[in-house]
């Protein structure tokens, strides 16, 4: 039997860069890779990453978001970013447009015009069951002169929430 | 051959699954909206008593359940301790002035309406509650911790039928609305 829509994986992932795209107000008009393997950020002062890193919404379980913010601390930047304020500018611009309660799911079969599908939503829940807040939020050491911040967002369908052991549909 | 109504497996509406909880609280004295703040476990209940009534014949069965007793009931937690909400707790006025809440004297009873919502996450709707005319009928209790402590709530909805707080024949403890999915 074919998985409905609203439960399919591509869906998913397209429909989180859908809701960054349309919510993210970038102080920094920095670049933003939604999962491009071949993204080049050599030439890059700051960026954001968006990955994946398990796909467990609509199967019962969760899917988790990782978005990794860079900017080099004296780069090409004019002034550079000594103090991570860019960093940290960008990270809470990132934090703005994921503080939701739910992220809207869309049909891509037509991947142009996504198609609004009604009730499915996957949920910005941690695992503490807070609503609209991070998994995780973390600096990491800095690397060949880019700092580095890190988000991560546990996401699940209203579904996933079931109370009974499984779910057919 | 069974049944042939049996068509759809486990979940039939996923999209009605209700997470989270009553994540908005006030209380409402002559249209003055009073912010109760976070009631965690909050619960709301609508209760009811049957009277069953059984025939004659052996073994006895029931044939008659009559309905003898309904009502509204909110429970939960109240964690945020501040002078409002203290005398409200006591029974007495949201609308204190006071430093001090006197515990202990006669004084008569203080009825307020109660209203909740809560987000259906699925399509961002809202799903309330109201009970026209309650009493708090909860001890206050406060006690020690590392994390926020609250004294437990409970309010009783009492009939409002002639509508002095906003019930009616049709509604006389309170409603319910939960919205058509959008």
């Amino acid at each position: 039997m074919a998985i409905p829509e609203r439960r399919k994986s591509d869906n998913h992932i397209l429909s989180i860069y859908k809701h960054v795209k349309d919510n993210f107000a970038d102080p920094q008009s920095a670049d933003v890779n939604y999962g491009d393997v071949t993204f080049d950020a050599s030439s890059l002062d700051i960026w954001v990453d968006i990955s994946i890193l398990s796909h467990g919404a609509g199967r019962k379980g969760e899917t988790l978001v990782q978005f990794d913010v860079y900017s080099r601390v004296r780069g090409p930047m004019p002034g550079g970013d000594e103090y991570g304020e860019a960093l940290s500018q960008l990270a809470d611009a990132l934090y703005e447009s994921m503080h939701v309660d739910g992220i809207q799911v869309y049909d891509f079969t037509v991947p142009a015009s996504p198609v609004l599908l009604s009730g499915a939503k996957l949920m910005v829940q941690n695992g503490g069951g807070t609503f609209r807040e991070p998994e995780s939020d973390q600096t990491l050491d800095i690397e060949d002169g880019v700092a580095r911040r890190s988000l991560t967002y546990r996401l699940r369908m209203v579904e996933d929430a079931s109370r009974a052991f499984s779910y057919y549909d | 051959m069974g049944y042939s109504g049996f068509t759809k497996e486990g979940g039939v509406d996923t999209s009605s699954y209700l997470v989270g909880s009553w994540s908005e609280i006030l209380a409402v004295k002559n249209s003055t909206n009073y912010y109760i703040g976070n009631t965690p476990e909050g619960v709301l209940e609508v209760s009811k008593e049957y009277y069953q009534h059984e025939d004659t014949s052996f073994p006895r069965r029931v044939d008659l359940v009559v309905p003898i007793r309904t009502g509204m009931r909110f429970t939960g937690v109240v964690e945020e301790i501040h002078g409002q909400n203290v005398s409200w707790l006591l029974g007495q006025t949201l609308a204190t002035n006071s430093n001090y809440i006197y515990v202990g004297a006669l004084a008569q009873s203080y009825y307020f309406t109660f209203r909740g919502r809560r987000i259906r996450v699925s399509d961002g709707e809202q799903i309330e509650f109201c009970i026209w005319k309650c009493l708090i009928n909860s001890l206050f209790s406060l006690g020690s911790g590392d994390e926020a402590q609250g004294s437990p709530v409970e309010v009783t909805g009492l009939d409002d039928t002639n509508g002095d707080y906003g019930g009616s024949a049709t509604a006389p403890l309170g409603y319910i609305l939960v919205p058509d999915k959008a």
